[in-house]
């Protein structure tokens, strides 16, 4: 008897320190204890991938639909297969953080891009892979060294290049305003009716708007914001935003589409968004045909999506992000995308683009005068997080 | 001696053999996210290390409690909306009117549908201009307004998860054996008694089971109140905006365990509440 409570003890103790032992396995796996990152070696001749994944943190719901009618064709051209993941900048920053490491292709806001190099997520350096993305040569070369105005030391290619416009119901508005202090003083025409989404919205489409009225009326993007913060004019530029605020449509909108139902109830009638998104809503019938838009010549805020390739995938899996950014900076699907989502591209081939395209968006030469790219990504941070206290929400 | 120690290792292994799926089901998709995000929760924002600091911020702050009350406030008042529906519902459906099965087929169609597309519909029939509001408009001759408001998010709650209570309710009060409440009717039990003292408590185990369901789904709501919900923004929407918007998954993490923690404690005490009542009911 004893001899077999001795045996039944050894046995509970062997698979108690078998417990313990994975246990202690799967909390090394869960802490990410002991893992390690790939390097790609110098000169090497790996195979392609045969299968990647692209991570789309900047498309709305037009873009989504884009994505997955053209990947396909990049699929079929490329004898790859490429699965498609919406995601957001901040996700996609906690997965690569994490250490994981089948993000191939990311395509990212300014913001997004910024908040992925601020962390120290190493990113390849996209300019010296020309040999195997030939297509960068239609980029111009500004474009590949900082995004908008933030230094990326070529480790991002823009895809496209969205704008900004004042979008209003002609049959409601027959002379809309020619600037923000012009909306300002004639706020009073449309209280009640001027939309805005939630500055703490997913689409960053409220705080831009905060943004560009603040640069409307004169504040000056440019220093540190500590900097603006501590100035006079800052009480007073926000004191005139709160002033402006109370002639918003309350609430303002969780998101574009609601935006859109505002517009579409005759609730609201002027707002500031992005031109492709609502072009292409208006396409869809979300919006009603009488909506159109119009540009003011200085605070307009002109933004981009970037391509990016995470540094810690192995180097078939680069090869392969390769090939794919090469079909995506193609002259035929950046054309594509300039005619179907009136979407500025991020190629600079503007000669080789179809006279057509601009007939319901201004030329590039027209835009890029007056389109004002984010400078201030900590007062951009402030308007997100601050926004709602501003419009009295 | 050998002999038993071997059938008993073999029932142990067996045991564990059947369980092992379950228990590896329940670690990976269960017990793992819950560490991960309890682990998060605990790391410092913007700073290396760990720390109780996201709690601290949210249990001291009068937004968050507010925004506890507000998401507690939606699922209470969808439970309660849910089975002041179902019950009466249930109680004609049972009786095989004209038209039950197109109306049992009607209170699954909520269930069918995106629950995005539904907040979108339901604001759009809700709005000043939409049919809904025109039509109790025309009755008590005045504008209502709907969208984006507490009740309008109580209504459309209400839509969407009261086919759980309907069910459950359905299937309970079905189950009551017909003799039961001739009995009580023979031995001098007017309508209103039967109705009180044999049939609702009969069903109180289905309306019960449904009940919880529609708590959760109301306490956990998402799309609707992001859609919707205007300036109301209940605990879901809030950790999904510090996730996702404000960067801040440690605070997110936070949000998530402390949501976590209340539908567990809400669900604990209904059910010793419910069970005590039954249980005291069975003793009278």
């Amino acid at each position: 008897m004893t001899s077999a409570r001795k045996m039944l003890r050894r046995g509970r103790a062997r698979t108690s320190a078998a417990a313990l032992a994975a246990a202690a396995g799967i909390l090394s796996v869960m802490l990410g204890i002991g893992g390690s990152a790939s390097a790609e070696p110098a000169g090497s001749t790996h195979a392609a991938a045969t299968s990647i994944t692209f991570v789309d943190t900047a498309g709305g719901a037009n873009f989504q639909q884009f994505f997955k009618e053209i990947i396909p064709q990049a699929e079929k051209d490329l004898g790859i297969t490429i699965n498609y993941l919406p995601s957001s900048a901040p996700e996609l920053l906690q997965r690569l953080q994490g250490g994981q490491a089948n993000q191939d292709v990311v395509l990212l806001k300014p913001d997004g891009l910024t908040s992925l190099t601020n962390a120290g997520v190493p990113l390849v350096y996209l300019q010296a892979r020309r040999p195997k993305i030939p297509n960068l040569h239609l980029v111009a070369d500004a474009d590949i060294k900082s995004v908008l105005g933030i230094p990326t030391h070529g480790v991002a290619v823009p895809f496209w290049r969205d704008q900004f416009g004042i979008i209003y119901d002609k049959a409601k508005i027959k002379n809309p305003p020619k600037s923000w202090q012009d909306f300002y003083n004639r706020r009073n025409e449309w209280a009640g009716h001027i939309g805005i989404i939630r500055p703490d919205a997913t689409s960053g489409g409220g705080r831009i708007m905060l943004r560009d009225f603040l640069l409307g009326i004169g504040l000056d993007e440019k220093p540190p914001f500590s900097q603006i913060q501590s100035s006079s004019e800052w009480t007073q530029d926000l004191q005139k935003l709160r002033t402006f605020a109370s002639a918003f449509y309350k609430p303002a909108a969780g998101s574009a589409t609601d935006l859109f139902q505002q517009f579409a109830q005759g609730n609201v009638w002027i707002t500031e968004y992005a031109i492709d998104f609502t072009l292409w809503s208006r396409d869809q019938g979300l919006l009603p045909k009488t909506v159109g838009a119009t540009f003011f010549k200085s605070a307009t805020y002109g933004g981009a999506a970037y391509l990016a390739v995470p540094g810690n995938i192995s180097v078939g899996q680069k090869l392969a992000a390769f090939k794919f950014i090469n079909w995506l900076l193609s002259l035929k699907t950046q054309t594509r995308m300039l005619t179907e989502m009136h979407e500025y591209p991020g190629i600079s081939a503007w000669k080789k683009m179809p006279a057509s395209a601009f007939k319901d968006i201004p030329t590039w030469t027209t835009v890029q005068a007056f389109r004002t790219p984010l400078e201030n990504n900590d007062l951009y941070t402030w308007l997100t997080q601050n926004g709602m206290q501003l419009l009295g929400g | 001696m050998r002999r038993m120690l071997g059938r008993t290792r073999v029932v142990r292994l067996s045991t564990v053999t059947l369980l092992a799926p379950a228990l590896a089901y329940l670690g990976v998709f269960f017990v793992y996210p819950i560490f991960v995000t309890l682990r998060t929760s605990l790391e410092r924002t913007g700073a290396s290390g760990y720390s109780f600091d996201n709690y601290r911020a949210i249990l001291g702050s009068g937004y968050y409690w507010n925004v506890i009350g507000l998401t507690l406030l939606l699922a209470v008042a969808t439970t309660l909306a849910s089975i002041v529906v179902a019950v009466p519902l249930a109680l004609v459906l049972r009786t095989h009117v004209r038209g039950h099965r197109f109306v049992r087929v009607l209170v699954l169609t909520p269930l069918l549908i995106l629950a995005l597309i539904s907040a979108l519909g339901l604001l759009i029939i809700w709005a000043n201009t939409g049919w809904a509001n025109k039509i109790i408009a025309s009755i008590i001759g005045a504008d209502i307004q709907v969208d984006y408001t507490i009740k309008g998010l109580i209504v459309f709650y209400t839509w969407l998860y009261a086919p759980y209570t309907i069910l459950t309710t359905l299937s309970a009060v079905e189950a009551i054996d017909p003799a039961v409440e001739e009995a009580a009717r023979v031995t001098g039990a007017t309508p209103i008694q039967v109705l009180r003292r044999v049939t609702l408590p009969l069903s109180l185990r289905g309306v019960r089971a449904g009940s919880i369901l529609t708590f959760l789904l109301a306490f956990e709501a998402f799309s609707i109140p992001l859609i919707a919900g205007g300036n109301h923004r209940p605990l879901a929407v809030v950790v999904y905006t510090e996730a996702t918007v404000f960067n801040n998954f440690p605070k997110g993490s936070a949000l998530a365990i402390v949501m976590a923690v209340i539908a567990v404690v809400v669900l604990v005490s209904y059910q010793a509440l419910s069970t005590g009542r039954q249980r005291r009911e069975g003793r009278t």
